[in-house]
């Protein structure tokens, strides 16, 4: 039985926000008695991850996975609730729970701008103890791996996007952190750099045993990495299993791909696909059930140049999801 | 005991090291080349120019002044001068941009060490640079006066002035700190910074003028603030006019005191307010 590394109990977590009326009148009143209204970030989520889990956080915009992230690395106070990581309570910023997590956020850097990325790996040496000897090993893995041999005596400022994140995960895995965050880790990289990084993670994950939560927009990064997805709508929790579970909701539908030759007539179509036509290219989701009639159709079809089955690539499950919850 | 007392060595030790670092980094994070610098230079050149003429002009008669000789206002102003680099020198005005564009989070928050220390470490490299320019410059203006300068010859009074100063560039941080600390609370942070940093810390500590050339009055309400105690009183000891020097160092030690206090305050509940509104 795996211990778990951290628990979340019945989290809570608001913000305030001024709202103010448009115009002059609206920012002179809201600066004698600005008037704030509350925004409910999380409201009540529990949830449990064990040693060397590697689960994936989904959600759209402003549902509150990055404050999920950052009460769970201590840089944020709840508003209710518990929350314990490595038996610690994160607020308290124990410098013994400090160094065994990172965070690592897409768009927010530890580097220093104007200094070379070596600099900061030299400054974490000494933050997070770590002997020289053991130090150099890692370093020179991680620079290995990642490919950055290069780059990391050049300024910071001089480096592009990638190479940026690059080199931050190096200073954030350094000291090799039992829990690790990462928050859109391949935001506005490119498919090469992704793959990479990806790789990187799961590599990471498999050899040190770390517990990882991450988020990202990019569902092949969740889909490649997670064995566990958590999904929050609204601050809630909305789904807490394996990625089989809820492919399986979905698996009655298909996507048929056809590309065509030419146009179909309206006339010659069966009903439910003529609201669906495209050209040169249709995709249509479809019951299984109706897989059948549709393909003995198809065939027939001399418009018909290429046709293929998938199932729902993971973009749609998730946006079909989102939509039942809505209805 | 003689456990804790080996890791809290250990601990000093580090923490002495990791301040090495963090001064370097400072140090060359800042003399990244910047144009504004040059301006600033010249600025303070200029000042002291002005300023040393303008005595020079008020001591032409050849009678002292205000209980000044000429000779002891020009040690004045050049002492006022470099130590208004080490005192007042500081790199702790970054935090407030810090705090507002949320690198305090990702650089600061998520390490494992003492954030105050960490910048009163970096405060050093400012202070460097500044003392770096203002050698020559002081130099100059001694050269331009003919090193008519008045200095003390006992050991003590040096040593007693190093702990005055010490002391006051200790109190410079944690005041520089606590206002940085409205980055948590207002949007616009360089008006505190203005008023504070300079109007109030500038005058008060008599940069511009030696702070008994005014009525007694005033002189009574600025010596109830901190700021005389920064560069006034240790030159003024130094020049020979201050007969208790154990008083100020009392008088500096409870005012740290009371600074270190109000900043841990303001540092817990800003980090609770930041987290308010989603820093």
């Amino acid at each position: 039985m795996k211990k778990d590394w951290v628990t979340v109990k019945n989290l809570s977590k608001y913000y305030r926000v001024i709202r103010k009326e448009p115009g002059l009148k609206g920012t002179l009143k809201s600066f004698w008695k600005p008037r704030y209204e509350v925004i409910k970030a999380l409201r009540n989520i529990s949830f449990s991850l064990k040693a060397g889990e590697l689960v994936g956080f989904i959600g759209p915009n402003g549902a509150g996975k990055t404050t999920t992230l950052k009460i769970l690395s201590g840089l944020l106070y709840p508003d209710q609730g518990e929350v314990r990581v490595l038996g610690k309570i994160p607020q308290q910023r124990h410098f013994s729970f400090l160094s065994q997590i990172s965070f690592v956020m897409g768009q927010k850097k530890q580097l220093w701008w104007n200094l070379p990325p070596w600099e900061t790996y030299q400054l974490n040496k000494i933050v997070y103890q770590i002997p020289e000897k053991v130090f150099k090993q890692r370093l020179e893995k991680l620079i290995h791996l990642l490919e950055v041999e290069d780059l990391i005596h050049l300024p910071t400022k001089r480096l592009s996007l990638g190479q940026r994140m690059k080199c931050e995960l190096i200073a954030a895995l350094l000291h090799q952190p039992k829990v690790l965050f990462l928050d859109e880790p391949t935001i506005g990289l490119d498919v090469v750099m992704q793959k990479k990084i990806r790789d990187f993670i799961k590599e990471y994950n498999r050899e040190k045993k770390a517990t990882i939560v991450l988020t990202s927009h990019y569902m092949r990064d969740l889909e490649e990495l997670a064995q566990r997805i958590i999904i929050i709508h609204q601050g809630q929790i909305v789904f807490d299993g394996p990625w089989e579970k809820i492919r399986n909701y979905y698996s009655q539908q298909k996507l048929v791909k056809i590309r065509l030759r030419r146009q179909l007539e309206k006339a010659d179509c069966p009903q439910f696909i003529v609201p669906l036509l495209q050209y040169p290219e249709m995709k249509l989701f479809i019951n299984r059930s109706q897989l059948n009639s549709l393909l003995s159709w198809l065939s027939s079809r001399p418009e018909v140049e290429d046709l293929a089955i998938k199932d729902l690539p993971i973009e749609e499950i998730i946006r079909r999801f989102y939509n039942q919850l809505r209805n | 005991m003689k456990r804790t007392a080996l890791s809290l060595l250990k601990q000093i030790k580090n923490n002495l090291i990791l301040g090495q670092r963090l001064y370097l980094i400072a140090l060359q994070d800042s003399f990244i080349f910047r144009l504004n610098f040059l301006f600033l230079r010249l600025r303070n050149i200029f000042f002291l120019l002005s300023i040393t003429f303008l005595w020079l002009s008020l001591y032409q008669d050849g009678s002292d002044l205000f209980g000044y000789s000429k000779e002891k206002m020009l040690t004045y102003i050049i002492f006022v001068a470099l130590l208004k680099g080490i005192v007042l020198g500081t790199k702790t005005n970054d935090l407030a941009p810090t705090i507002k564009n949320g690198e305090l989070t990702f650089r600061y928050l998520i390490r494992p060490w003492n954030i105050a220390w960490v910048w009163f470490c970096q405060d050093w490299a400012a202070k460097s640079i500044d003392l770096f320019f203002l050698l020559p410059e002081v130099f100059f203006i001694a050269f331009i006066v003919g090193f008519s300068i008045w200095l003390p010859h006992s050991l003590l009074t040096w040593l007693i002035f190093i702990i005055l100063v010490f002391l006051a560039v200790i109190f410079n941080f944690l005041f520089r700190f606590i206002i940085s600390l409205s980055g948590f609370w207002w949007e616009e942070v360089w008006a505190p910074n203005w008023l504070f940093g300079i109007v109030l810390l500038e005058i008060f500590s008599g940069v511009f003028f030696p702070l008994d050339i005014l009525p007694s009055l005033w002189q009574k309400v600025i010596y109830w603030t901190p700021f005389p105690y920064l560069l006034f009183f240790p030159v003024k000891f130094l020049l020979g006019q201050v007969s208790s020097p154990y008083s100020v160092i009392l008088i500096l030690l409870i005012w740290i005191f009371l600074a270190a206090i109000v900043m841990q305050n303001l540092w817990r509940r800003g980090l609770k307010t930041y987290s308010a509104f989603g820093g």
